[in-house]
């Protein structure tokens, strides 16, 4: 076969290799099979004449029994609700509570449940995109291990006994009084809490002590940042990043696409500025220097690997090569002085890369003053160096007169974290000294994700009075005396400020499932019962009147509206946010810069390089961020769009190292951090640093739940506890065990065979011509007339450019369409469920490749090669475009995945939905308007059919047709990128028809004659070559 | 008779074979879950009566069938409407309201049961104009409610594919 690339794409090194067996595996469309296991008549028990026998004896004698249909009973509603129609969704607006950037939500309810959340279009921060964990968050909240009652615990068992809320919290009243006459030293410890109407009652409860004080951390923290703001400018803020008005963004270990403060917002942010067309040929720029390669590396134009101990003398090599030798900026002679150690050519010998990668980055800055940003905080940038690498790029930013414009530091800067690991350590402290009286554990983890060398856990032994408030019985409620387990956010009242002036509201879209009771109704509870004495709060029935009365002081009184407040309510309940910033008018207006300390450079130089050894990097996945929703099945199984690996954690290296050590995918390795050590599955990453070891953190949970627990190694208790906190550039040594371990990894076992998949070009080429990388195009001939589309013709267009690989699409995909989990015996054998897979291709060479993510799906094809193979028809072309599937008509043959050249179809080997798996009551979480499919069933995308269906009604309710636009599929709707189109292709002036037309429209393995409905549009790459 | 032996095998093959028949014969007659199905619900509601005699009107209680894609049965706040005050002496009537009063609804026995991977949109054709019995037959003559229709997929389709109801006939209209 022709090849008509000019560049090969790979999706493993063993493909890159073309490593013999590869080609043969990857023939292979089931990996497992009896035969190939060995599994033979003499082997196994039954042979298979005797089981032809038993089997149709069987059917017999059943089918005499089976001849009536289960009974069905309708319950109806006592007193229905009004706004209840039964078969129609309500959307409620809240707010998400996965992490505390507080992206807003509108949660879909069904006869009273929550279904599906999704992102609201209005919510100034993600505007209608929610992330991966976002989405899966409605599984939390039916998480069969929740605990369904208070209970008073022993402390170090896991034993709980379901206790009243009366009678415990009689007994926690009781004890806050004594210590309330006593010494009165309370400490509330939690992660970063961004409501303000939450803050203002810990605030009010903990002024009834004598010494009560909040204590908020994060394990995935940006401490750094906020220090090395207040020592360059003199506020300690989190500043709030505008990547859209950023031209060139140059990141130092700063995954602002995949876990990053507020990586929702800026993906929407920086999509934006990368999408290209006929009339808009510009784009904005990336470059990364990283120690990963993470999400925001893989979406990088130009990528430096470095050690995470690097980032600062790199930050400060671009200053140089700014100040000195390009002479674009300047900066106080202190600084210029204190740069001076730092050239780029020293800075690129110490750390064994091109200069030229320096030189180009602050080429590309230098021409855009004011419309750059550089960036910087991730886990992986969190070494000793760390505030030297925040105050560098402080001044960068400084220098490219960056700060109020691209760094807003005043009109809306971020709330989203406001932890301090000073604090905690000085809790632990206090601890220890035996000066804590009571602690409270809201939403946190302490016994999890604090360096084991802080010593929490001993330290709580010296604690009179522990209260959890979490939802299972975790690392850390094992250390608690009561547990008062909180609400899940689904269930709850509250409100958030996640940038200043932007006040979004939470509220319970369900009556809580079981007895738990939200934290703040706990707080009221206790003052009330144990007559605390804290008159302001006796007068609040609970958190809801709370809410009102706090909004009614602060966000009503600001908006100064002249209706009154019931009518103001409701019109924020119902917009889920109260955006005052945008009615200031204030969004896309500057701030004048601050003025940079030279001192906070000069007193914070990085330590020198050092280029022995291994260096660890801990990064957080966007799946599994900080690990405290392991016990959510969704994301477990969510493939890292990076390494493609599913429910694990492992040790990257890179290739270089991998051939040297002799190390494979799954052979464990011994990592020893100073006087610790652990053993991890290996796994080779191309684009490693060689000297750089990295693994993610959020994994080795002890007390999950029976989903999360014991999968993976717990990184974050060997992190290093100093003034700030440090999870990477630790020294590790490196040892083969030769054990191996079963890594679940879904993309490597098939290959692409030289096939153009993807298609991209520099941008210089498509400036040139709109048709850059996508000249040539089959000449494709067909004896069939087609098929006839008198109504709509439904399609997609998928642009590369935009799509950043986040995997928001693939669980939107999975809750609405109630796809199910295989486990990770399943997902190893090729079993994965997905309807959408984002496939990650690598391009160039394993030391420093570029990549591409590419969604794949079902195509829906014109000539669908599953449609003719099919022996029952169960798969066939409707009349508006889309390929069926008819899962009661289908056998189980599976001739229609054999025949499907893109491998869309999975097949249901076993009954995932009906078995223990989906446990009750996971099943509530579950889209009535789709089937359920059983086992032996062939299932695929299906473009969203009930949604189709819906938006037609609604349309023809209306007697008009669909508009374009109305019409969303799951995962077009929950992409933060916009990088899914969907409509109506018969509609000449659509969206899609647009792209489709579009020059850099092409369909992928467009010469096997498929004539897909999917149209892909190119990746256009900003750089000077491919 | 030894085990194995060629008569076993036909004795073997002949009980197999009628237990087909036998099975085959009480498929084909039974009513089971099919047109016929009238079976008795935990309260003898009597349609006759109510849309019948007093003529109320479809829709008054099966409220959802415009809105919907489901006819649903009445929540019982809509029973109570009339039976707080009409009839409270019936036996019946009383049963309905202590149900009702303990918050437990009457598990009512559905009839017109169609395969949970069927999707059957009530609203489409109320907007077409079909009559509720197009389908259901003369409801208002029933005392116990009887399944008059086949409702099976070749009896939809008949109606689907007449040209002058211009109605959809392709597979996801009602499978999904």
């Amino acid at each position: 076969m022709e090849q008509h690339t000019e560049r090969k794409y790979w999706g493993s090194l063993e493909e890159y290799h073309n490593e013999p067996g590869f080609i043969e595996k990857a023939n292979q469309e089931f990996t497992s099979s009896p035969i190939r296991d060995g599994v033979t008549e003499e082997t196994d028990g039954t042979s298979r004449r005797d089981f032809m026998k038993l089997m149709a004896a069987s059917t017999a004698l059943a089918s005499t029994a089976c001849y009536q249909k289960p009974m069905h009973k309708i319950l109806p509603y006592v007193n229905q609700p009004e706004e209840v129609t039964f078969g129609v969704a309500n959307y409620y607006a809240s707010t998400c509570g996965e992490c505390s950037t507080g992206c807003g939500t509108l949660v879909k309810t069904r006869e009273g449940r929550p279904i599906k959340i999704e992102g609201n279009p209005d919510h100034p921060i993600n505007k209608g995109g929610l992330c991966a964990r976002g989405q899966a968050s409605i599984l939390n909240l039916y998480d069969p291990d929740r605990l369904r009652s208070p209970s008073e615990l022993q402390r170090g068992s896991l034993a709980t006994s379901a206790g009243q809320w009366d009678a415990i919290d009689r007994k926690i009243s009781d004890k806050l009084k004594a210590i309330k006459n006593g010494s009165g030293r309370v400490r509330i410890l939690s992660s970063t809490i961004n409501s303000p109407s939450t803050n203002k009652l810990i605030e009010e409860f903990l002024s009834g002590f004598k010494n009560g004080e909040l204590v908020s951390y994060d394990p995935i923290n940006l401490d750094n940042v906020i220090a090395s703001q207040e020592l360059s400018y003199g506020t300690k803020i989190l500043p709030r990043y505008r990547f859209d008005e950023a031209s060139v963004i140059v990141s130092i270990d700063g995954d602002f696409l995949g876990t990053l403060i507020s990586p929702v917002e800026f993906t929407k942010q920086f999509s934006k500025n990368r999408k290209v067309d006929a009339n808009h040929k510009k784009m904005a720029k990336l470059i990364v220097f990283e120690s990963t390669m993470s999400l925001t590396g893989t979406n990088s134009d130009e990528r430096t690997p470095i050690r995470p101990t690097d980032g600062a003398h790199v930050a400060l090599a671009l200053a140089y090569e700014l100040i000195i030798n390009l002479k674009a900026a300047s900066a106080d002679a202190s600084v210029v002085e204190a740069l001076k150690n730092y050239s780029p050519e020293s800075v690129a010998m110490a750390c064994g890369f091109n200069v030229s990668s320096i030189k180009k980055a602050a080429l590309a800055l230098s021409k855009a003053k004011g419309k750059s940003l550089v960036i910087s905080g991730s886990p992986q940038s969190q070494t000793e160096n760390a505030l030297s690498l925040q105050v560098a790029v402080d001044l960068l930013n400084s220098i490219l007169q960056n700060d109020g414009v691209t760094v807003d530091y005043n009109i809306s800067p971020s709330l989203q974290a406001k932890g301090s690991f000073s604090e905690v350590k000085k809790l632990v402290k206090e601890m220890n000294a035996g000066s804590v009286d009571a602690l409270f554990i809201y939403n946190s983890n302490p016994a999890y994700n604090l360096p084991q060398e802080l010593g929490f856990l001993a330290a709580a032994k010296k604690v009179g009075l522990v209260v959890s408030f979490s939802s299972h019985i975790d690392e850390s409620a094992v250390l608690a005396d009561f547990i008062c387990p909180d609400n899940h956010k689904l269930e709850s009242w509250g409100d958030a400020q996640a940038q200043k002036g932007v006040y979004s509201l939470t509220q319970p879209t369900i009556r809580p499932i079981y007895n738990t009771r939200s934290f703040e109704d706990s707080l009221l509870a206790f003052n009330k019962m144990g007559a605390l004495g804290i008159g302001k709060l006796v007068s609040y029935q609970d958190f809801h009147a709370y809410v009102q009365t706090n909004w009614r002081e602060t966000v009503f009184k600001e908006v100064g509206t002249s209706v009154g407040f019931e009518i103001f309510w409701e019109s924020a309940l119902r917009d889920g946010v109260v955006d005052m910033v945008a009615k200031n008018s204030n969004r896309s207006k500057n701030s004048s810069a601050r003025s940079f300390k030279s001192s906070a450079l000069t007193s914070n130089l990085p330590k020198a390089i050092s280029a022995n050894g291994f260096e660890i990097a801990l990064y957080s996945k966007v799946s599994m961020y900080d690990g405290a929703t392991s016990n959510n099945p969704w994301l477990q199984e969510m493939p890292d769009p990076v390494s493609r690996i599913t429910w694990d954690n492992y040790a990257s290296v890179s290739p270089q190292a991998a051939e040297e050590m002799h190390l494979v995918l799954g052979d464990i390795v011994k990592l020893t951090i100073g006087d610790k050590t652990i053993e991890l599955p290996a796994h080779v990453q191309p684009g490693l640093h060689n000297k750089v070891i990295a693994v993610a953190l959020g994994y080795g949970r002890e007390n999950a739940g029976l989903v999360g627990s014991k999968i993976g190694k717990n990184m974050f208790a060997l992190t290093m506890s100093k003034d700030l906190p440090v999870l990477s550039g630790h020294k590790v040594a490196l040892k083969k065990t030769g054990a191996k371990h079963l890594i679940a990894i879904v993309q490597e076992q098939s290959s692409l065979q030289g096939r153009p998949h993807v298609k991209e070009a520099t941008l210089k080429k498509y400036q040139e011509k709109s048709n850059a990388g996508n000249e040539h195009h089959e000449k494709l001939t067909t004896v069939w007339s087609g098929h006839e589309y008198k109504g709509y013709r439904w399609a997609m267009a998928i642009d590369l450019n935009s799509c950043t690989g986040c995997g928001a699409c693939v669980i939107g995909c999975q809750s609405e369409n109630n796809v199910p989990v295989v486990g990770k015996e399943n997902v190893s054998r090729g079993r994965i469920m997905h309807w959408i897979r984002v496939d990650r291709y690598y391009t160039g060479t394993p030391d420093n490749p570029q990549t591409v993510h590419q969604l794949m799906l079902c195509q829906h094809c014109e000539n669908a090669p599953c449609e003719t193979v099919c022996p029952v028809i169960a798969t066939a072309h409707s009349d508006e475009g889309l390929n069926q599937q008819i899962y009661n008509r289908c056998v189980g043959t599976r001739y229609c995945a054999n025949n499907c050249p893109y491998k869309v179809r999975r097949f249901n080997w076993f009954d995932y939905n009906y078995s223990g798996q989906t446990r009750y009551p996971m099943t509530l979480a579950q889209n009535p308007e789709v089937t359920i499919r059983s086992r032996g069933v062939m299932e695929k995308c299906t473009f969203c059919i009930q949604r189709i269906t819906e938006v037609k009604n609604t349309a023809k309710d209306m007697s008009r047709s669909v508009k374009d636009g109305e019409l969303k599929t799951a995962c077009q709707q929950s992409c933060p990128a916009d990088a899914i189109v969907f409509g109506n292709i018969n509609d000449s002036t659509s969206l899609v028809t647009l792209a489709a037309k579009d020059p850099r429209g092409y369909h992928v393995l467009e010469e096997l004659n498929t004539r897909p409905s999917v149209t892909y549009m190119t990746k256009i790459r900003n750089v000077e070559q491919l | 008779m030894a085990p194995n032996s060629p008569i076993t095998s036909k004795i073997i093959v002949a009980v197999l074979v009628l237990c087909f028949i036998v099975g085959g014969f009480v498929f084909a007659i039974s009513p089971a879950k099919n047109q016929g199905y009238a079976p008795a619900q935990p309260l003898p509601f009597s349609h006759k009566t109510h849309a019948g005699k007093y003529q109320i009107p479809c829709m008054y209680c099966h409220v959802s069938v415009e809105k919907s894609r489901h006819a649903t049965v009445p929540a019982m706040n809509v029973c109570m409407n009339c039976h707080k005050m009409v009839k409270t002496d019936s036996p019946h009537i009383k049963k309905l309201t202590e149900s009702y009063e303990q918050g437990k609804p009457i598990p009512w026995i559905k009839v017109h049961d169609l395969p949970e991977f069927t999707y059957f949109n009530h609203k489409r054709h109320i907007a077409r104009g079909v009559k509720c019995q197009t389908c259901h037959g003369e409801v208002q003559n029933m005392d116990t409610v009887k399944q008059y229709a086949p409702l099976t997929m070749g009896w939809c389709v008949n109606c689907h594919r007449q040209p002058q109801y211009n109605a959809p006939t392709s597979c996801d209209t009602c499978h999904r």
